[in-house]
């Protein structure tokens, strides 16, 4: 009798296992983010390919990568049988942007997407790993909308620039877990922009709000990335009251609820500033970006700041004169910034007390704060 | 032996709950500590009293998230202390902790989850009351609850444009001025008003079997008995349905002679509680954020006590409106049909269960 309880006890864990474990998810294929009636504004090149077609190369690359294929279930199931948290290439936006650097046109393309985990059941976002992809391609004259789609498909559908937007989220799925539930939540709040970079943005003909979205997607991906955390999507742009649409590519809509973040991170982008000294033999300039960022819990009755810094990053060119010189300031300046954010990136993830010498205001001072940022990305995950 | 089967009684309900209905709700717990002997932190009894105040912090934020029925029976049959509330939580997560060592306070963030169904379960086996002393449990005997609701849809509707109507009045007037001539003036007042009118809309009444069918798997849910209407119209010749559903697509509610046909039909079948309603379903449009069909159903409730020749009034719902999408017009109305009606239920459910009635 004792036997028989004994394995029965047995039998029950390793059932209860089998049904709740998730060590295989649920394929759900491409997704737009955000309001579906916006895509063609969001996404105005991707839009126009069938999603059809989107999800039959993503499944094409991924039936090339068996690791990644075997921690997928492409069989959907049925709603109440075993593990539903499903995963998706979510697309959160798309750029094209030409810009001149020494009289010669240069595209820069780029595409923001999710490894986005989710329980079909419960309708509530499990985890998201956002990444970036893109490239620059030298372009003759201004990017028009035939060229722009056309690089964009590239993306999607082909190696060409070396890059593959299904490529990227695959090697990022491999690396990102993915549970039922994690510890602790993390999500960029606000994005805040000073006057004195509003007006550079305005001198740029940068729309503010857009710029933010950017931004918010930026840091997104390059915490998630950098320290291999998930996050909860800044809600700077199309979650509505504490939820996000998806559609997916078999037509059905999911409106996913965040989970509440513990933790926010907000930014605030102080100035862009430059020199330029004309020297001899050549033009050198210094563009710097300036920031105050600052990581809290958002709990409405329990407050606790981990970091509050001010930070910046600068960029060194030289152009040799004689030539007819053109500078773009705003790109050097989104380079400054760039490097800034990726910076700041490895700094949660691992504290180099040279980066914190160049790029801390307080330098050596700023150490505590981030070494606790550090701790507290490493329980997150 | 007992010992073996306690451990897989153990086990298999561990396994349940952990995947039972579970709500989590953050709290917040603090604490003045004196430090020990030895040490200037807070003890291991002061970390475990943070935890306590926190948890039944979280607990206070779930009752206030609850309608106002159920946080008043939550209040009075569990009360908000650490030892009661215990049983309901699936879990707990410290999300984050303070020292201030001026001050002395030791301040804890906590995640809990607390386990709903659990929760309900133990609101109706108190309210109702399988302890046969209470007062509650003595009410809930032969109290019979029936309910009758009555679903019409919008078929069209028809928009008026505003009537605008402009006045306009000129008006000449001549004088002879001191010199003999004549001065001639003229003047020109407009105005005028805009009317507007009520959308007219035109309603066809739809079955009531979809609503029927998501009320009673809420009410069965709850463990509340009841009886269906059409027994009330077999047994105790009541007025059918199919008698007066044409007053419900003109008037949003039923003659004065009808329902007093229905109450008292209802009271002699032995009915003690009768709840009536009416949902409203308007018409489908695109909902631009899926770009799915959206219908919104508006939905409103009244329960009744009616044993004695008066019936009172004891509960009320709505009207609150829902939504559901669908790939067309009919998943789309069904879905918030489903949505209203479950939700209905719900909120009678709670206050059925606040006034001990299975």
């Amino acid at each position: 009798m004792k036997k028989f309880f004994f394995w029965l006890s047995l039998a029950t864990i390793i059932i209860s296992a089998k049904v709740y474990a998730a060590d295989q998810y649920l394929y759900s294929g491409f997704a737009y983010s955000g309001n579906y009636s916006n895509r063609e504004v969001l996404y105005p090149y991707t839009s126009k390919i069938d999603m059809a077609r989107l999800d039959q190369e993503f499944l094409a690359r991924l039936r090339r990568n068996p690791e990644a294929l075997n921690r997928l279930k492409l069989d959907q199931g049925k709603i109440g049988q075993g593990s539903q948290i499903s995963v998706a290439f979510a697309l959160n936006t798309e750029t094209v942007e030409t810009q001149v650097i020494n009289g010669e046109s240069f595209a820069v393309i780029r595409l923001n997407a999710t490894v986005l985990a989710f329980d079909r059941e419960s309708k509530t976002l499990v985890a998201a790993y956002p990444f970036g992809v893109g490239t620059t391609v030298k372009v003759n004259g201004k990017v028009d909308n035939a060229l722009a789609a056309e690089m964009i498909k590239k993306l999607y559908f082909s190696d060409e620039y070396g890059v593959n937007a299904f490529d990227k989220w695959i090697a990022r799925f491999s690396g990102a877990a993915i549970k039922e539930k994690f510890p602790k939540y993390f999500q960029v709040k606000s994005i805040e922009i000073e006057p004195e970079a509003k007006a550079i943005l305005a001198s740029a003909s940068i729309q503010e709000s857009a710029y933010k979205n950017q931004i918010g997607n930026l840091l997104d991906a390059a915490i998630s990335s950098e320290n291999n955390v998930p996050v909860v999507p800044s809600t700077l742009g199309e979650a509505v009251g504490g939820k996000m649409m998806y559609r997916f590519s078999n037509a059905s809509a999911l409106d996913l609820k965040l989970p509440e973040a513990d933790y926010g991170l907000s930014f605030t982008i102080r100035a862009f500033r430059s020199k330029i000294t004309q020297e001899a033999t050549a033009a050198a300039g210094i563009y710097r970006a300036l920031a105050t960022v600052k990581v809290e819990t958002t709990a409405k009755d329990f407050s606790k700041t981990y970091l509050d810094e001010k930070i910046f990053d600068t960029i060194f060119i030289r152009v040799p004169s004689g030539n007819a010189v053109q500078i773009n300031n705003w790109s050097q300046y989104q380079k400054a910034l760039s490097q800034l954010i990726t910076g700041m990136a490895k700094e949660f993830n691992k504290v180099d007390s040279q980066w914190l010498e160049n790029s801390a205001a307080n330098g050596a001072n700023a150490k505590d704060a981030f070494v606790a940022t550090h701790e507290l990305f490493n329980s997150l995950r | 032996m007992k010992r073996l089967l306690l451990a897989f009684i153990v086990l298999l309900s561990t396994s349940f709950f952990a995947h039972a209905q579970n709500v989590e709700v953050k709290g917040v717990g603090t604490i003045q500590y004196e430090g020990g002997m030895f040490s200037k932190d807070p003890s291991d009894a002061d970390k475990k009293n943070v935890l306590d105040s926190a948890k039944v912090s979280a607990w206070k934020n779930y009752v206030a998230s609850a309608n106002g029925a159920k946080q008043k029976m939550l209040m009075n049959n569990v009360g908000a202390n650490a030892a009661s509330i215990e049983k309901f939580i699936t879990g707990y997560q410290i999300i984050d902790q303070k020292v201030d060592p001026n001050l002395k306070t030791y301040t804890v963030l906590v995640r809990v989850g607390f386990n709903t169904g659990l929760v309900d379960q133990f609101l109706e086996s108190e309210t109702v009351g399988s302890g046969a002393s209470s007062s509650s449990a003595s009410r809930s005997k032969d109290s019979l609850f029936s309910f009758l609701f009555m679903s019409r849809k919008a078929t069209s509707i028809r928009q008026f444009d505003a009537r605008k109507t402009q006045i306009q009045e000129a008006s000449t007037s001549a004088s002879t001025d001191d010199n003999g001539g004549v001065t001639a003036r003229s003047t020109k007042s407009t105005g005028g008003s805009t009317m507007r009118k009520e959308d007219d809309v035109s309603y066809a009444v739809t079955s009531s079997q979809d609503m029927d069918s998501a009320m009673g798997e809420v009410l069965n849910t709850a463990n509340i008995e009841y009886a269906g209407y059409d027994d009330i119209v077999a047994n105790c010749r009541a007025p059918a349905v199919s008698q007066f559903k044409n007053e419900f697509v003109s008037n949003d509610e039923l003659a004065p002679q009808t329902r007093s046909k229905i109450i008292n039909a209802a009271r002699e079948c032995g009915v003690k509680y009768f709840a009536y309603g009416t949902l409203d379903v308007g018409v489908s449009d695109i909902d631009t954020v899926t770009g799915n069909r959206r219908v919104f159903v508006s939905a409103r409730s009244q329960l009744w006590d009616i044993s004695k020749a008066l019936p009172r009034k004891i509960g009320s719902v709505g009207p609150v409106q829902y939504s559901g999408l669908g790939p067309d017009q009919s998943v789309a109305s069904r879905n918030a049909l489903q949505n209203a009606a479950k939700e209905t239920a719900r909120s009678l459910v709670d206050q059925l269960n606040a006034k001990g009635i299975r």
